[in-house]
């Protein structure tokens, strides 16, 4: 049995020295006298020799006393602890020991040539060193979710098990759920308690505020009731704070394209954000654009003050079409996870849209398309690039054919009389094609009823009801945006150059919008009648505008927003899941792939290099004949290849949409690279009694407290006998005076 | 009025430097408070009347006879002669102690010598004086002349303590040489071996004489008010002491005070009167101690 008593605070030994502070008064005193002389000395030596053995036992024990109760103040000082087993009544006991390892992607900052994560596996497995056989264990890796990675009684093989495990915990690219961790603990804590063990629960982490705090440094109440929980279950949570002292770190916090559509030789915006977490300013940063996979542009950021984000932009274009990948990587810090974010981006060639003018003018100025065809046919620079995907060709509708199809991406029909959706356009849409209809004043209602519902797959959930508004008052109501997590909205939200409520509308069509129309806009009107309604399609797009693309019934054709929000509108349809390929850490994969032309097999690469082989699932029952691809393990993040088997002939906007190597991107949610630290005193006063006991970070601090995980600590009951010690000799002291009195 | 009982307290005295004045204003300050005390009238005699004259204390005028003649005489009182006063003062080195700025036990029995020298002188009595310490150092036999107090207070004076104490010796040598029957007084500390004092008194008795054992102590000797860690020297080279006054205190004065009642039952046995004398104390007590002993000493 091992002896010695470790001191969590040995500094603090120093206080030893004061126990000789009673001795040296007792000495001081003995040396500072006063002389008398004295006559009735015979009687003086009589008491003298009468109370000398008396008087040295009770200066002994007075001396005693006090030397004692000071020793006990510096060994608490010291926060002694000590092997239980050295206790008896808590020799034969058994413990219940829960051990948490942070796995936040944080824990990855490297100190001094190796990670807080390394640091953390490292005291956990000395801590199973010290675990007695018979203990039970539960460790968790704490990330995203708690998850239990080992759950035993210990024993020699158990302990060997749980090191290769402790080993082998990968970290999360995410950040630690303090909530769910807390409620895996306590569970583990009830069931321990249940068998009458004493519990002992330790987190190892480098404990960011961000996770116990809520935004301003205040208390989570969440967190609050589940440490209270914790306790009620009679485990108080040790916190062993690893975090290095350092905490410099900077995050790729943005990055995105300025269009939803990006083609070949069209010019985009790659836009990104970097952000400064740490106390004092970054300068000279190095900002690298990397596309599939090579360095192709640099920027160096002067100066990102502490805290703050600073914005970079490069200016990019694909020259092929097909999916490419997008990076922006950052100089290397000490925490190298969240230096680099990425996107996948499908690039089209040419979008070619046929616009079909309902009204049949000669005219170009008089037909219903008019406008449409200025907006997506701006002229292109002198680079040889194009400023819009879109190749446009304007047809009248008595010559909307399968031929006029041929080739085409995407439809857009404005103010036709009615619809044939049983012909050319379903075809169209069948093959991910796009149809967007501008409503109008030749709109025979009921013959877009019709023609709606003989389409029968999803079309029917749409109801033109007739129009409202009065032209002549030119009294307009406003465009609203509903469907705030549309990318066509979005793109609105996010910008303040552009708005989609500007023009008036003063006549519209009343539509009725069933159950899977998805309304993207509305009027401002009481009643906020759908402006803007996409229909739901097992294949390509079908989105409907109950007003006219032409000023007939509206100046929105005449505002510059109008530009940007049919080029969104056909972006959005011509490159529908666009938002699918980019996901954050933990969110699944789930694409539609036409289950005809592919072989059920499909293999993804992750980022790190591991290959999965899943399978396509059916999609509800197949009855429009595609499959679902659902990949739920994205919790790496970076790139991922996936590459299809093509089985067939496949339509070639078809292969365009759906290609045979897709790519897509996973990123950091972010905030996880907010290093600040809290600690002891902030969680207490947050939480109160409930706080967990944190040991603050110090060199060596952890591996010493870790080294007597098994212990426990003296200083309490030193207090104690401090105390008692004390009282015993502040009674003695009176005693023995009043005795002499 | 000047208040003659102030200088029964020794305090009062100390700023007073000629011993023989001192010995008047105590036997004076002591006579004025018997005249309030139920002793009034306790140590002299009626002897004749004399016409009043300015000055007399009209207390003393005889009423009686003033009814009858019409004129005023006061009463003259007879003082006895025939006493004869021994005083024995101890002026060893162990009677030089006194706490800084007091009386020590040698000056507190110089002025009760010198106090019981002008009384007894008062009252007619013949008066000696012997100074003694391991032996006897001055010997001034008995008188009862107007210049014996002088004598005395002269002698009282001159001795400084310096030696050790043999008190038994020297009340057996005083035993000796005392020829007739008289009162002695003994001042001393006893602080010496208590049989050869008991045998020394017994001897005293034994020759018919009356004896008083004025036991003086000094107040710290009997109260040990010592609080901080003290070294004690002994007087008499009696060793010395490092000493916490407080560890000790309950036992040592549990020493004193058996020490005190040994005196005290040793003299009890022997029929000596004894008085125990802390040098704070008032000195009417060795005085009314000395009148009781010189009238039961007369009455025999």
């Amino acid at each position: 049995m091992m002896l010695a008593l470790t001191f969590l605070a040995p500094g603090s030994l120093l206080l030893l020295g004061a126990a000789a502070v009673p001795l040296i008064i007792h000495f001081l005193a003995r040396r500072q006298w006063r002389v008398v002389r004295w006559a009735a000395m015979e009687f003086l030596l009589r008491a003298m020799r009468r109370q000398r053995r008396r008087l040295r036992f009770e200066n002994l024990l007075l001396l005693a006393l006090r030397v004692g109760a000071i020793v006990c103040l510096a060994l608490a000082a010291g926060r002694p602890a000590g092997e239980e087993d050295l206790l008896p009544a808590a020799a034969p006991q058994r413990h219940g020991v829960i051990v948490a390892l942070d796995a936040s992607y944080s824990m990855l900052y490297q100190d001094a040539g190796r990670s807080v994560l390394d640091r953390g596996r490292e005291l956990a497995k000395s801590l199973l060193a010290k675990l007695g056989s018979g203990d039970r264990l539960i460790i968790l890796r704490a990330g995203e979710f708690a998850d239990p990675v080992f759950e035993d009684r210990v024993s020699e093989d158990a302990r060997l098990r749980a090191r290769e495990i402790i080993d082998l915990l990968a970290p999360a690219h995410a950040a630690m759920d303090v909530y769910a961790l807390l409620r895996e603990i306590a569970r583990g804590a009830e069931e321990m308690a249940g068998e009458g063990l004493p519990v002992r629960a330790i987190l190892f982490t480098d404990l960011q505020a961000k996770d116990w705090l809520r935004p301003g440094r205040k208390s989570d109440p969440k967190i609050g009731e589940s440490l209270q929980a914790l306790a009620r279950a009679g485990a108080a949570l040790e916190i062993f704070d690893l975090g290095s002292p350092h905490r410099v770190n900077l995050e790729v916090c943005d990055l995105r394209i300025d269009r939803t559509l990006a083609a070949a030789d069209v010019p985009i915006i790659v836009q990104g954000a970097v952000r400064n977490y740490s106390a004092e300013d970054a300068a000279g940063i190095a900002v690298d654009l990397i596309v599939d996979g090579r360095q192709v542009q640099g920027r160096t950021l002067a100066n990102v003050p502490a805290g703050e984000t600073r914005a970079v932009a490069f200016r990019h274009t694909f020259r092929d079409a097909g999916v490419h990948s997008l990076g922006l990587v950052l100089t290397t810090d000490a925490l190298a996870t969240d230096n680099s974010r990425w996107l996948a981006v499908n690039v089209r060639k040419v979008v070619n849209v046929l616009l079909v003018d309902g009204a049949e003018a000669l005219e170009s100025r008089d037909r219903a398309t008019f406008y449409l065809e200025a907006a997506l046919s701006p002229l292109g620079d002198s680079l040889g690039e194009a400023l819009s995907p879109f190749r446009v060709e304007t047809v009248p509708l008595s010559r909307l054919t399968a031929a006029a199809l041929e080739g085409k991406d995407a439809v857009v029909v404005a103010d036709a009389d009615r619809l044939a959706m049983a012909g050319p356009l379903k075809e169209l849409l069948a093959r991910g094609g796009a149809v967007l209809v501008f409503l109008g004043p030749n709109v025979d209602t009921e013959a877009y009823n019709r023609d709606l519902l003989a389409a029968d797959d999803g079309v029917a959930a749409l109801r033109l009801l007739g129009p409202a508004g009065d032209p002549s008052l030119r009294l307009g109501v406003k465009l609203r945006p509903k469907a705030l997590d549309h990318p066509f909205v979005q793109f609105f939200a996010d910008r303040d150059d552009v708005r989609l409520d500007g023009a008036d509308v003063w006549r519209y069509v009343r539509v009725e919008a069933g159950e899977g129309a998805r309304v993207l806009a509305v009027y401002s009107n009481p009643d906020a009648s759908p402006a803007i309604v996409e229909l739901p399609r097992p294949q390509g797009s079908f989105v409907l505008v109950t007003t006219t693309a032409d000023d007939a019934w509206t100046n929105l054709p005449k505002w510059p927003d109008f530009v940007p929000l049919v080029h969104e509108l056909l972006a959005s349809m011509a490159a529908p899941g666009g938002a699918d390929r980019n996901l954050l850490v933990g969110w699944p994969f789930t694409r539609a792939y036409p289950a005809a032309a592919y072989a059920d097999e499909v293999r993804i690469r992750a980022p790190e290099g591991g290959i999965t082989v899943t399978s396509l699932r059916s999609a509800g029952e197949g009855a429009r004949g595609d499959f679902s691809l659902v990949y739920h393990k994205t919790d790496e993040a970076g790139l991922y290849e996936v590459t299809l088997l093509r089985q067939s002939a496949i339509d070639p906007l078809l292969r365009e949409r759906y290609p045979e190597k897709d790519l897509f991107a996973v990123n950091l949610a972010g905030g996880e690279g907010d290093l600040a630290p809290t600690g002891a005193e902030e969680l207490r006063a947050a939480y109160g009694a409930a706080a967990p006991r944190v040991v603050a970070p110090g060199e060596g601090r952890a591996e010493t407290q870790v080294a007597g995980s098994r212990r426990r600590e003296f200083w309490r009951p030193l207090l104690w006998a401090m105390a008692l010690l004390f009282a015993a000799e502040a009674f003695c002291a009176t005693w023995f005076g009043r005795r002499q009195r | 009025m000047r208040d003659w009982r102030k200088y029964l307290d020794p305090r009062a005295l100390s700023r007073i430097g000629r011993l023989e004045l001192k010995a008047r204003l105590i036997v004076e300050g002591y006579i004025a408070g018997l005249h309030r005390s139920p002793y009034h009238g306790f140590s002299v005699e009626f002897a004749q009347h004399r016409e009043y004259a300015p000055g007399d204390d009209i207390r003393h005028v005889d009423w009686k006879v003033y009814g009858r003649s019409d004129r005023f005489y006061v009463k003259e009182y007879e003082e006895e002669t025939n006493m004869r006063v021994y005083l024995l003062l101890d002026v060893s080195e162990s009677m030089d102690y006194g706490p800084p700025g007091g009386l020590t036990k040698a000056a507190y029995g110089r002025h009760v010598a010198a106090a019981l020298t002008f009384l007894a002188l008062r009252q007619q009595d013949a008066v000696g004086l012997t100074l003694f310490d391991d032996r006897v150092r001055t010997m001034i036999p008995p008188g009862g002349t107007r210049g014996q107090l002088q004598t005395v207070v002269s002698a009282l004076e001159d001795v400084a303590p310096a030696r050790p104490t043999a008190l038994g010796d020297v009340l057996a040598q005083t035993a000796s040489d005392i020829r007739r029957k008289s009162l002695v007084v003994v001042i001393s500390d006893v602080f010496d071996d208590l049989d050869a004092v008991q045998t020394g008194l017994r001897r005293l008795r034994h020759r018919g004489n009356e004896v008083i054992l004025m036991h003086v102590l000094a107040e710290d000797e009997l109260v040990f008010p010592f609080t901080r860690m003290t070294r004690f020297e002994g007087l008499e080279g009696t060793g010395e002491a490092l000493v916490e006054p407080s560890d000790l205190r309950k036992a040592y004065l549990a020493e004193i005070a058996n020490f005190t009642a040994q005196v005290r039952r040793r003299c009890r046995q022997d029929r000596t009167d004894y008085v125990l004398l802390s040098t704070a104390q008032t000195f009417d007590v060795p005085l009314a101690t000395f009148l009781a002993a010189r009238a039961r000493s007369r009455a025999r």
